[in-house]
């Protein structure tokens, strides 16, 4: 904990000193260097967040229509904040700069490489990736619940009214997370807080996209942007609780899950707070950093998608699956198709004790295996 | 540490159900809520029928999917061996039911039917500050009595001393002995399921099938395995007595 902060504190001192730098810079020299472009095309417009500008490409028409309307990240800039003459001047300016390969920055080399749609191609191989995974994780728990011998009970009971029992538990159960809205309203908050603000990012996320495929920057005021921010917020607070709680809990080693649990709690941290940082900086102006925070972020976020199905955030498929299965048992053997028991406290008991019994007959009698009946007394 | 374990003997087991008697007053367990059960597999056409008892409790598993299902961490392993569920911890989500294969893992969200009325102390004072309604319930090895040096209920209860509890890295313990002499007989433990890859503390060892013992089938003589002299078990000697 105590480091992420010092990376938060050291971040956030080097973006003021870059802020400070800029600000500096407004010792009007030239319009290229007097102006906010240098922030993200370099000092020498050799790039920076921005790609390079110098010996530019673009013609003096192109080069207008950019900065006025904006591209991308770039925001728009009205004639209010640079005249059209000292645009034609920054341009003349970019033009005549030497080109110097050396002076291109890291950050800029690889953030060139991330184009919006170099990034989404590699969010939906990932997000691909982490679904088989999943699916590849739930099998193991499928199979503990031995399916395969509730099936002639399964079809007895209707396939149809039993997939709708899932489906009402997966959004019950796993969704609004009934079992703590039953036992503990505090508790379900502070789940909520990460839970459906984690749901929220990823419907802000889906909105930006549709609202602009290039995903130019949006104000802070656009309506997509507010929300987006405010789910950032819950799920940073949800996750301080957490760790609070991993302070105050006795029960925070239950001997097996730790290391998955810090797993998946520090990934979801550095994720949304890097995804804050990557704001801060560029509304407060410091672009040095921002792409080095930005590509951080993607990274977390790649990590905490992929690393899904092995960190303890596999609960989030997981439990409602495993509960989902509890809730059609338990429907089924209520319904007395199963086998006539008044009720059954533990659903699922009768075909994991058949299940049991064939295991058994397997090892110590192996003719009888194929043919037995587990006889229940009143 | 130790690594407390039950060894389940099929071939003692006579399917007389004291065990689950026993642990239900010793846990109070409501209607319908059995930590210990006793299995009656039927096997074969009339007349050649056979009837096998298996005993099944929490397996107290080494790889314990349910503590891994609960999304509350409200299960949790102890050192020696013995998978708790902490019931003030437990919301009732009903994942861990699904996770274990055995079927082992009692949750019953509908009111209770216990069997006393209100306040009666034995279940005023005893069980329901330890049995909560509507969360997740198993068997504790009898934890409370491990504790305090006792065995378990079931394993006292047991007539025919078909239970051996105890604590299988102790080379000494009577548990470990009886593996150890029963090896020598030629009898393996065996685990139940165990393709779930589980690693299951409870063990059975195997019954009839070594002995051929059918009394029911009209064979009167039953054949009785000479245990090997070097293996000290005074028990048998009135039977290599009375077979000579």
């Amino acid at each position: 904990m105590n480091k992420v902060f010092l990376l938060i504190v050291t971040l956030l001192a080097l973006s003021s000193v870059a802020l400070a730098q800029s600000e500096m810079a407004h010792a009007r020299t030239d319009v290229f260097g007097s102006s906010s472009c240098m922030g993200c095309h370099g000092t020498s417009a050799m790039g920076g967040l921005g790609p390079p500008l110098a010996q530019t490409k673009l013609t003096e028409e192109e080069f207008v229509k950019t900065v006025r309307k904006g591209k991308g990240m770039m925001p728009p800039t009205p004639e209010a904040m640079l005249s059209d003459q000292d645009l034609r001047t920054a341009y003349a300016e970019v033009k005549s700069k030497p080109w110097d390969d050396t002076q291109i920055p890291l950050a800029y080399r690889v953030g060139s490489m991330l184009s919006t749609k170099v990034v989404a191609r590699i969010f939906m191989v990932a997000g691909i990736l982490s679904l088989l995974l999943s699916l590849w994780v739930l099998r193991y728990w499928v199979k503990l619940a031995n399916l395969g011998k509730l099936r002639p009970a399964l079809k007895r009971f209707g396939v149809g009214k039993a997939a709708f029992v899932f489906i009402r538990s997966l959004f019950v159960d796993g969704l609004f997370v009934a079992s703590l809205w039953r036992t503990n309203r505090f508790r379900w908050a502070m789940h909520g807080l990460i839970l459906y603000g984690f749901l929220g990012l990823g419907l802000a996320d889906i909105l930006m996209q549709i609202n602009d495929p290039t995903r130019a920057k949006l104000p802070m005021d656009h309506p997509i942007k507010v929300f987006a921010v405010i789910c950032g917020a819950s799920v940073i607070s949800g996750v301080f609780y957490v760790m609070f709680r991993y302070k105050t809990d006795k029960y925070v080693d239950n001997g097996v899950t730790l290391g998955r649990d810090f797993l998946f709690v520090n990934l979801l941290l550095h994720s949304i707070f890097s995804g804050f940082l990557t704001l801060t900086l560029s509304r407060t102006g410091a672009f040095t950093w921002v792409m080095p925070v930005y590509i951080y972020h993607l990274l977390t976020v790649l990590t905490l998608i992929v690393s899904m199905p092995f960190t303890r955030m596999n609960h989030i498929f997981v439990v409602p699956v495993m509960a989902g299965l509890t809730a059609v048992t338990d429907a089924i053997v209520k319904s007395g198709v199963e086998i006539a028991f008044d009720r059954e406290p533990s659903p699922g008991r009768h075909h994991k004790s058949v299940a049991i019994a064939e295991s058994v007959l397997k090892q110590v009698d192996p003719e009888s295996a194929g043919e037995f009946r587990l006889r229940y007394y009143p | 540490m130790a690594r407390y374990a039950m060894l389940i003997d099929l071939t003692r087991c006579i399917g007389c159900d004291a065990c689950t008697v026993a642990c239900k007053q010793e846990n109070g367990t409501p209607l319908d809520t059995f930590f210990a059960r006793v299995l009656n597999i039927e096997t074969g056409k009339y007349p050649h029928v056979k009837r096998l008892y298996v005993p099944v409790l929490c397996n107290h598993c080494e790889d314990a999917p349910c503590l891994k299902a609960c999304p509350n961490k409200a299960i949790f392993r102890r050192q020696d061996g013995i998978v708790l569920l902490d019931q003030e911890r437990c919301r009732g989500t009903g994942a861990c039911v699904s996770a274990c294969p055995y079927g082992n893992i009692i949750l019953h969200r509908d009111e209770e039917d216990w069997y006393l009325n209100e306040d009666e102390p034995y279940e005023r004072d005893f069980v329901k500050p330890r049995i909560r309604e509507g969360v997740a319930r198993k068997c504790t090895y009898c934890a409370h009595r491990v504790d305090e040096g006792l065995k378990p209920a079931c394993v006292v209860a047991c007539p025919t001393t078909a239970r051996i509890f105890g604590d299988t890295e102790d080379p000494e313990s009577e548990i470990s002995e009886y593996i150890e002499a029963e090896r020598h007989r030629g009898r393996e433990t065996f685990k139940l399921l165990p393709e779930a890859g589980t690693k299951p503390g409870g063990m059975y060892l195997g019954p009839m099938s070594d002995q051929e013992v059918s009394t029911l089938g009209g064979r009167a003589e039953v054949e009785v395995f000479i245990p090997d002299d070097s293996v000290p078990y005074t028990e048998w000697d009135h039977v290599k007595e009375a077979s000579k």
